[in-house]
């Protein structure tokens, strides 16, 4: 737990590090333009900085690994979208959104659980681009999720070895949860401005101990609800917008 | 472009036949079944000679131990219930392990000590049953908390409570057979 904090702190620091190295704030002359439009003369000196020519890019996209998830798994339905945006100095950042529900249907257990997450990151690439249309990533990141959701009304039923069964009702529950990831992937344009790559996750619950009994087999962007951690692997589709030139003005 | 296109395809379909191997169904891996531990234990005195080595002088002190004891082939066979349930330990074991009924406060079990010798006593034993989840894939179980414990004295001593949480944990010993040697 204590590695998990020291590497966020890490990424936040770098992050804090190159935005110290960008964005000098301009110089204004003193001296204020007259109504009868004299021209006024500039200090050579003072010769305002401009940024160099940047390709802004956000990335949209859905983890399609979803879809395949969900038909070889009746019992957990999800579907999970991703956005990102590319900083200046080669960071991302990240922001995810997503549905699902659960069902347990056994003999001697049955609910459902329906919920929605939000998460927010930051993603930091590890090879240097090649050139400004270079959008290839690899990359490695933290972030924050939370997920809010509802458990419907269980009902139980306990067989005895003398005869019967017992059979009762547990009220249904609103939860939230909290949770920290650390994560890896790739994003490769394999068409123009058409992205896919796989993201591997672990995650780790802040508020393990929301559930004193029953806790829901599935929450949506985290996943069971009754451990503690959790890993996931995702494959996102994602489509890029793009504005801006990379290429300076003549 | 072409080559990496099919490399992650080639990825998502091994990943996705990664995940079809894995199983739907539940998989409960923890006792759902709760039993009570009904320990034999016999009260054993010796005599102990000793000797002061300054003085010279010998003393002898009485030495009580309460060493679990094995029993032959010890029974348990539930009393006064609808479905009354027979349980049968293991040869030459230190203890039997009897269910609780959670639809009553109380239970009555006959227990014979040797299969091949009829003396037995009857132990009662009152508790109260609560509710208990278990997980996702084991559902729900019942617990006791035991109140008290009544015994014949046929052959046994006495009976004592040893621990009164009747959970999930099968080592515990719950309730004491005390046995004169």
């Amino acid at each position: 737990m204590k590695n998990i904090i020291g590497l966020l702190g890490i990424v936040f620091f770098l992050q804090q590090a190159h935005a110290q190295q960008t964005g000098m704030p301009p110089e204004t002359d003193s001296i204020a333009a007259t109504a009868d439009s004299l021209t006024i003369p500039q200090d050579s000196s003072r010769v305002k900085s401009k940024k160099p020519p940047y390709e802004h890019q956000i990335k949209i996209g859905m983890d399609i690994s979803r879809i395949a998830f969900n038909l070889m798994y009746p019992s957990r339905q999800s579907y999970e979208f991703q956005g990102d945006y590319l900083l200046r100095n080669d960071l991302y950042v990240n922001v995810e959104a997503g549905f699902g529900k659960g069902k347990v249907d056994y003999a001697f257990l049955k609910y459902q659980t329906n919920s929605f997450f939000l998460k927010a990151g930051v993603q930091r690439t590890l090879v240097s681009r090649i050139s400004n249309k270079d959008f290839d990533v690899v990359f490695v990141g933290a972030g924050y999720g939370i997920g809010i959701g509802k458990r419907t009304e269980a009902t139980y039923n306990v067989s005895s070895s003398f005869g019967g069964n017992t059979e009762g009702t547990v009220a249904p529950q609103n939860f939230v949860v909290h949770w920290g990831e650390l994560m890896a992937g790739i994003r490769v344009e394999f068409l123009p401005r058409v992205f896919a790559g796989w993201t591997i996750r672990g995650k780790f619950l802040l508020n393990s101990g929301i559930f004193k009994e029953l806790s829901p087999n599935f929450i949506a962007g985290y996943g069971k609800g009754d451990v503690a951690t959790s890993f996931d692997f995702n494959f996102y589709l994602c489509y890029a917008l793009r504005w801006g030139s990379s290429e300076p003005t003549p | 472009m072409p080559n990496r296109l099919k490399y992650l395809a080639g990825l998502l379909l091994i990943i996705s036949g990664l995940a079809a191997c894995e199983p739907e169904a539940p998989e409960c891996y923890e006792p759902d079944h709760i039993t009570t531990n009904l320990n034999f234990i016999k009260k054993q005195v010796d005599t102990v000679h000793l000797v002061d080595s300054t003085t010279g002088m010998s003393r002898d002190s009485l030495v009580i131990t309460f060493p679990d004891t094995l029993m032959k082939s010890p029974r348990a066979f539930s009393l006064n219930s609808t479905n009354n349930v027979s349980i049968i330990a293991q040869p030459n074991s230190g203890s039997v392990a009897v269910l609780m009924n959670p639809d009553s406060n109380a239970i009555a079990y006959r227990v014979q000590y040797d299969s091949t010798v009829f003396d037995a006593d009857t132990i009662t034993i009152y508790y109260k049953p609560s509710l208990h989840f278990i997980s996702n894939a084991c559902g729900y179980t019942y617990y006791y908390h035991i109140d008290s414990v009544n015994g014949t004295r046929n052959v046994l001593d006495s009976v004592f409570i040893l621990n009164d949480a009747v959970t999930n944990e099968a080592s515990t010993r719950h309730i004491g057979l005390y046995f004169f040697q």
